[in-house]
């Protein structure tokens, strides 16, 4: 027998006691997909509402056909609180959204994005609409025309542009009294990734 | 690529367990480093390329988790070793003596030996989990062996 069967025949004794599944049945994963955004300029903007009528006017059957929701809601953009329109389809196992609404330069602004939650046995279904709102309500790290790099969350702003260290930067915000550990990694000229953990500051992006 | 947790927990529950006590060399400290490995990768949404990208993602938080308890304060590390080993179902006086001989190895060693013999890692990939130089494997593989060599004698061939 070599030494190495040997030790794969010792080592294969070992086994582990613990209901690892029972651990950790209750927990369940949400995955979103990247926010979009879609700046639509001042002047075709009005083209966009007389679409968006005629969109309403068929929006009955839409939600029928794909299982449609669309709520005023608000929204946090830029630290103030926003109202906007939120449109949810879903397919069953996944959710599409468009957020619109209009920004303090009075442009009409639109995200799109989506996603999936997984239950603990793999098995795939769409995101609720309060698991959407939730995540439209996120930190946003925004890359400002002026370049300026913001740092968003609720009521809270946060110039970013002077704390990067090798292109990343670190920052701890309150968020309902409870510590949020946010790290900004910078990615190309422009772009920015940011990870969240209410313990501990997350690895940077690579 | 993602597989169900419950699928992955079947399917690397042992490996991953003997890799942490590989580290360890306690039995509840390894549970809860491989625990933790199982919620880390059930609340990521992390996209694996392959299953053994999987595989080689779960030992490299396995390690490093236990690796962090084996270091903390709050280690509970309550089963004497010599106990746990009395406790396990070898089947050989030869395979004790093995396991016995591995634990007596610093972690260093110890962590290279298993993911060389048991998970069939070849250096440059050992390296890589661990985060170390190629190099440094090599020698700790090296000196690993030598150590083997000169406590099981003859059951221990180094081939």
């Amino acid at each position: 027998m070599t030494d190495r069967e040997k030790y794969k025949k010792t080592f294969s004794a070992l086994e582990p006691e613990r209901d690892y599944l029972e651990k950790i049945t209750n927990a369940e994963v949400i995955k979103m997909k990247e926010r979009k955004h879609v700046s639509i300029p001042k002047l075709i903007a009005a083209c966009v509402a007389v679409v968006a009528i005629l969109a309403a006017m068929t929006a009955g059957a839409y939600a029928a056909d794909l299982g449609g929701i669309q709520r005023k809601i608000q929204i946090w953009t830029k630290g103030e609180l926003t109202d906007a329109e939120l449109n949810i389809t879903t397919d069953g196992s996944s959710s599409e959204y468009t957020l619109s609404y209009t920004d303090e330069n009075g442009e009409t602004r639109k995200s799109e994005g989506g996603g999936i939650a997984y239950d603990f046995f793999g098995r795939e279904r769409a995101l609720t609409e309060d698991e959407i709102i939730e995540h439209l309500n996120e930190p946003q790290v925004v890359p400002e025309d002026d370049g300026r790099i913001m740092l968003y969350c609720r009521d809270q702003k946060m110039d970013l542009t002077d704390k990067f260290e090798d292109g990343v930067c670190y920052v701890k915000l309150t968020v309902d009294g409870k510590p949020l550990y946010i790290t900004v990694t910078k990615e190309g000229d422009h772009g920015c990734s940011m990870s969240t953990s209410p313990r501990s500051y997350p690895k940077p992006a690579k | 690529m993602r597989l169900p947790t419950e699928t992955v927990i079947e399917k690397y529950k042992q490996n991953l367990y003997a890799a942490a006590f590989s580290v360890c060399r306690s039995p509840e400290d390894s549970e809860d480093a491989v625990q933790d490995a199982f919620i880390k990768y059930h609340t990521s949404v992390k996209e694996f390329e392959t299953e053994e990208h999987l595989r080689a993602w779960l030992i490299r938080i396995t390690v490093n988790r236990a690796k962090d308890i084996a270091s903390s304060y709050r280690r509970r590390n309550s089963v004497p070793l010599e106990e746990y080993t009395a406790s396990v179902p070898f089947e050989t006086r030869e395979e004790s003596e093995l396991f016995t001989a591995v634990m007596s190895l610093g972690e260093k060693y110890r962590t290279v030996i298993h993911l060389f013999y048991y998970e069939d890692y070849k250096i440059e990939e050992i390296a890589e989990i661990l985060g170390k130089s190629p190099g440094a494997v090599k020698s700790r593989l090296s000196r690993a062996r030598q150590q083997l060599k000169e406590m099981l004698k003859e059951e221990w061939n180094n081939d």
